[in-house]
């Protein structure tokens, strides 16, 4: 087999890589070529419509090619999206865009969530109950709005993605920091607590603050956004 | 194969639920498991009913059982688990490469047709079959450009098939692709065949590539009248399912199931035959 392992590294190697070929119109070489490149093309720009616009095709299908040379290492194409995520985070020509971690978080998260079965169900609220994000859901500090296509100069935000279970589609909301600090007490404290603690750090009336913090978890719970944390 | 009888279709995410509304539905249907393994939720309720309603043939893509490394064990238990979780009996790959040395190209690559890759396959599929408890059944792919060959295509893949003792899926267009971008006689080949190795047979469409003598093994197409031709030849010779793949440019259901209406009708008048 020590003849058939040379010729097929030598032969994934040209069609991984940029080197010139002789007739390349002609060359079935080429063929292969194009075929390999235009699947991960395919897979990528799909999973990433709005960072092939920022970056350019050129430059895009260029990153792409490098990438296919360093080798992807699942066996399902799809995801290939992560490992691209990496290879553009410690990229050289991608230094340059600041939104760039933020981007493919969003872009990626949605395929994420599409991608995924899951198993948790709808919860009620309950006032003496603990609240984690559920499966189907995605929280993240931003430093750009790149939901909103605002690439270019930095603006804090908090997005929510989630699943919608009888659309079968991802939806974004942009949340406050106050719903977000809520998400993060709901994980080590009850939603009462959550309450008391948040009244008390910004000083507002409890009785109010406990009206719109039910109907925001009310709303979370409907969407699934929510789950409830069981004590072992 | 058990189950396995009259003509089938490729199962797309494109088109589940109006496969569900068809009032008649294909005999069976084959499915790539790398495309559901991992069910999203947004698909899982129409899939599993399909799943509950037709026999299942499952027809992988990532197997590369050609690579020079061992099989990739993970992803066998993969596979198995899937298979298993549906109870599919019968499960097809291709006879190609698409890894090496661990990196995907997500291409069906064409082989070194060696009498050293024959023993090497052979063995694979050994131990493939070995993990999935069932047999491999192998595909005979197009390829483009002969890497490194001592022996023609019919040969090497007769070979294989004997040495593992496993079946074929004789791949009709591939046939005719082959045949044309490398100048041999697609009915010789076919005559080269041992029926009884055929568990069955695929029809697809291609591609002329543009500017020069060489067709491309899309499925993007619908099957052109040379290939339904030679199908019909090859029936008269192996008697064995044959069912209807469409990978890309994928139209309405009704549409393919026009075809797949007359794929059925020269099937069945072959076997009246």
């Amino acid at each position: 087999m020590k003849t058939e392992i040379a010729v097929m590294e030598r032969f994934v190697e040209i069609i991984q890589n940029n080197e010139e070929l002789s007739d390349p119109l002609h060359n079935r070489l080429q063929v292969y070529r194009d075929m390999v490149h235009f699947r991960f093309v395919e897979t990528l720009e799909n999973i990433y419509p709005i960072l092939t616009a920022k970056l350019g095709t050129v430059l895009m299908h260029e990153l792409i090619r490098e990438f296919m040379a360093t080798g992807a290492k699942s066996p399902y194409i799809v995801k290939i999206s992560q490992e691209f995520a990496d290879f553009l985070r410690h990229h050289p020509k991608t230094i340059k865009y600041p939104f760039l971690e933020d981007l493919l978080w969003f872009e990626y998260g949605e395929l994420d969530l599409l991608s995924r079965d899951f198993n948790d169900t709808k919860v009620a609220l309950e006032w003496n109950n603990k609240y984690e994000l559920s499966s189907s859901s995605l929280v993240r500090n931003l430093s750009y709005r790149v939901h909103s296509g605002e690439l270019e100069s930095p603006s804090v935000s908090s997005l929510l993605l989630y699943y919608h279970f009888d659309e079968k589609c991802v939806y974004f909301e942009e949340i406050t920091p106050f719903a977000k600090q809520l998400i993060e007490l709901l994980e080590k404290m009850t939603l009462e607590q959550s309450v008391m603690v948040l009244a008390e750090m910004y000083e507002l009336d409890v009785e109010i603050l406990r009206e719109n913090v039910e109907q925001l978890v009310e709303k979370w719970c409907n969407q699934r956004v929510l789950t409830k944390i069981t004590e072992v | 194969m058990n189950n396995i009888t009259g003509c089938g279709l490729g199962l797309r995410r494109e088109f589940l639920e109006d496969f569900i509304a068809l009032k008649k539905k294909p005999d069976w249907i084959e499915i790539t498991p790398e495309n559901w393994m991992f069910t999203p939720h947004r698909y899982r309720e129409n899939f599993e009913q399909i799943m509950g309603l037709l026999p299942v043939v499952a027809h992988g893509v990532s197997l590369s059982i050609g690579s020079p490394e061992a099989v990739d064990k993970s992803f066998l238990n993969d596979i198995k688990s899937f298979l298993d979780r549906y109870k599919i009996e019968h499960y097809s790959e291709h006879l190609s490469f698409s890894t090496l040395a661990g990196m995907q190209t997500y291409e069906l690559l064409p082989l070194p047709m060696t009498r050293s890759m024959v023993r090497h396959i052979g063995d694979k599929i050994k131990q493939v079959q070995d993990v999935l408890q069932r047999p491999l059944i192998l595909e005979n792919a197009s390829y483009y450009l002969e890497p490194y060959s001592e022996m023609a295509e019919i040969d090497f893949i007769n070979e294989i098939v004997e040495y593992a003792d496993t079946t074929l899926l004789l791949d009709v267009n591939n046939v005719y692709v082959n045949a044309t971008n490398h100048g041999f006689d697609p009915d010789d080949y076919i005559a080269h065949i041992p029926p009884s190795r055929v568990a069955y047979m695929h029809i697809a469409g291609h591609l002329e590539y543009p500017d020069e003598v060489l067709l491309l093994d899309t499925h993007g197409e619908a099957v052109d009248k040379k290939v339904w031709k030679l199908l019909e030849r090859t029936l008269k010779k192996i008697k064995a399912p044959v069912m209807l793949e469409r990978d890309n440019n994928i139209p309405p259901i009704k549409e393919l199931m026009n075809e797949y209406k007359k794929l059925s009708k020269i099937v069945s008048k072959r076997s009246q035959k």
